[in-house]
């Protein structure tokens, strides 16, 4: 052993004897707490470790200067966590800008879907209630789809395709031509709308070349999906 | 005298203790974060992805507190946010733009790849530029046969799909969400990518997207590519929540007691006409026994890679059933936190569309994350204050419930595009 080395222990044993002795003769009497009142709390400092780890503590009485001292802490903090935070809700005048485009937009195009219903007048008892009909159909055959979709995604390719499904096995297992048209009917409407929506932005002055690039790119690709939904509800029996 | 030099000195060996054991290694630690992530690390928010909501992510959260940062793609899009249409805060121009999609700014490889949809699977295999990388098709290719033959043969090329957009965005030209973490060489790593394993069969109200055995396979083989880089010293990855108490679902019970009609239901069905729209008792019980399975798989490999592991399905699971405590600095508490959305007088942890957390949500998340990191660690990363993030989160401040829009012909496809994005 050298004689650094030989130091090192020497040194490390000394230290823990000091604490041993330190700590041996700390009677409880020191560490109990107050008798007769509640333990002071440590206040708890926003962002600081530990404050939301513990229970709830009663917060003690804080000066002036420590109450602003908090908010500052506070207020830097959302600074750096959550900067569009800094940037506020939109002003009177944003909104009002988003009102009269609101405004405008339903004027040109009374049966979109995008249309918030502060817009549109009053929908009677009957009409709300085809409106949840249609949720019903619309989501559950976007859920069928979905879970569909997610079963094919990591298949392996089969020879000649999926299984061929005939129209009495659509029936059989709970296809109603009523569900199928609603579902249909909803999807032409919403991508009709979708299109009504991009079509009105790209007669606006707010966007730039590569957005009006897109814009137009994604027209093309809706409307092709338009003709094939319309095609395929036109296929839908009567009952 | 003995108090005294006990005074003097405990505060200075407790403070010099974990600076000397592991002040440096945070710094190290935290030198490069990486994350490989879905909709919760991406910050997807009812129903889209933008700076703010990126912004707020978990991951970003974290990373801060732990005094470093990450790259990424910024989003304006695709599809909307529903809060900011519902408040009248976007309108026309803003939706069209919104639904189109794009990128706010980019980066030339971003440190931060968690993109919404995704799971271990896609991790492996869908680039910004293809769906899936390992895809092959056989395709004619024409040549000289001889000098008076032209003629063709087939061959096996790549068969490059386009990916869904939040991927084109998110990723661009940087591969694969595993490729770009292997160009960066993460020091610590944001491993979760489960939850879309299972959060289909809650979206689907149906099993058939369990699959077990391609979960195991795609996270060994994430894993084993992660440790394979060489550069890693640690990360933190988590359980998967209870997807079947989520506020997505919400119970159901036939009117004519048929079992299989009865059970869970999407929020938003005022009916129940199939076995299929709902998860009955069999169907949860079937989940719940997945959720075990691949939870354990998540604590043990996570073990072996020297993570730091936070059960959040049990910390989940207690907020759904004691809610979370929101406490001021000044002693003001707006009360406890739920695990849905937020409501008058009713703060809530959760967006719009009862699956993702909102601001308020992903502080929570996040501090649980940062708890388990110092507690594996040994780190003194600093908490994120919960009460801060819920007196400035939007829908907190000002909720919207939104049971009273159900008649809002927009609601459907809300809910089809979130249901559809989980495919």
């Amino acid at each position: 052993m050298n004689k650094q080395r030989v130091l090192a222990v020497g040194a490390a044993v000394a230290l823990v004897a000091v604490l041993v002795w330190l700590l041996w003769d700390t009677t409880p009497a020191h560490t109990a707490p107050n008798q007769g009142g509640p333990t002071p709390a440590a206040a708890p400092l926003v962002g600081s470790p530990g404050t939301f780890f513990g229970a709830t503590v009663e917060q003690p009485q804080r000066s002036k200067a420590e109450v602003a001292k908090i908010e500052a802490d506070a207020q830097s903090e959302v600074d750096r966590l959550w900067p569009h935070v800094r940037k506020g809700e939109p002003t009177e005048a944003e909104r009002a800008k988003v009102r009269v485009e609101w405004v405008n937009f339903s004027v040109q195009h009374p049966g979109n879907v995008y249309i918030p219903n502060e817009f549109k007048p009053p929908i009677s008892a009957a009409e709300e209630k085809a409106v949840r009909q249609q949720l019903d159909d619309t989501t559950a055959l976007a859920a069928k789809q979905a879970a569909q979709k997610h079963l094919d995604r990591f298949a392996q390719p089969a020879a000649g395709g999926p299984a061929e499904l005939t129209e009495q096995q659509a029936r059989d297992s709970g296809t109603t031509p009523e569900q199928q048209r609603n579902f249909f009917n909803y999807k032409i409407k919403e991508l009709e709308s979708r299109i009504q929506l991009v079509e009105f932005y790209l007669n606006s002055d707010d966007l730039g070349a590569s957005k009006k690039t897109a814009a137009k790119k994604e027209l093309i690709v809706w409307k092709k999906e338009l003709e094939e939904l319309m095609r395929t509800r036109a296929q839908v029996p009567n009952s | 005298m003995k108090n005294l030099l006990l005074k003097l000195l405990l505060p200075l060996l407790a403070a010099a203790a974990p600076v000397a054991a592991t002040a440096a290694t945070q710094t190290d630690m935290f030198a490069k974060p990486g994350v490989i992530g879905d909709s919760l690390s991406h910050g997807f928010y009812g129903a889209t992805v933008e700076k703010k909501t990126q912004d707020w992510a978990y991951p970003v959260l974290v990373t801060k507190q732990a005094g470093s940062s990450l790259s990424y793609n910024v989003l304006e899009g695709p599809y909307l946010n529903f809060e900011d249409v519902l408040k009248l805060n976007c309108g026309p121009i803003c939706i069209a733009s919104s639904v189109l999609g794009g990128n706010a700014s980019t980066v030339a490889l971003p440190t931060h790849a968690g993109i919404t949809g995704a799971e271990y699977s896609t991790v492996l295999r869908t680039s910004g530029q293809c769906e899936d990388i390992t895809a092959r098709k056989q395709e004619r290719q024409w040549y000289w046969k001889t000098w008076y033959w032209y003629t063709y043969r087939w061959v096996e090329v790549a068969d490059c799909q386009t990916p869904d957009k939040f991927h084109q965005f998110g990723l661009r030209g940087s591969g694969t969400q595993m490729q770009i973490m292997e160009k960066v060489k993460p020091s610590f790593l944001f491993g979760s990518v489960g939850a879309n394993h299972v959060l289909c069969t809650a979206l689907h109200t149906s099993l058939d997207c369990l699959d077990a055995d391609r979960f195991k396979r795609d996270f060994s083989e994430t894993m084993r590519r992660l440790a394979a880089m060489g550069s890693l010293q640690g990360g933190v990855i988590f359980t998967v929540p209870n997807v079947t108490s989520i506020a997505y679902l919400e119970k159901y019970t036939d009117p004519q007691n048929r079992p299989e009609y009865s059970g869970l239901k999407p929020f938003y069905r005022s009916s129940v006409s199939s076995p299929d729209q709902v998860l009955d008792a069999n169907e949860v019980a079937t989940i719940g026994n997945f959720l075990e399975t691949m939870n354990n798989d998540i604590k043990s490999q996570g073990a072996a890679m020297g993570f730091a592991v936070a059960d959040l399905k049990v910390v989940f699971d207690d907020i759904r059933e004691n809610g979370r405590p929101i406490t001021g600095p000044n002693g003001t508490a707006p009360g406890l936190a739920r695990a849905n959305w937020p409501l008058p007088n009713q703060p809530g942890l959760f967006g719009l569309d009862g699956v993702h957390p909102n601001m308020l949500g992903h502080a929570v998340f996040s501090n649980e994350l940062i708890k388990s990191i110092n507690a594996k660690y040994g780190y003194t990363i600093p908490a994120i204050s919960e009460y801060s993030a819920w007196a400035n989160d939007s829908l907190n401040r000002n909720p919207v419930d939104l049971k009273n829009f159900l008649d809002n012909n927009l609601f459907g496809q809300f809910m089809s595009w979130v249901i559809g994005v989980f495919a």
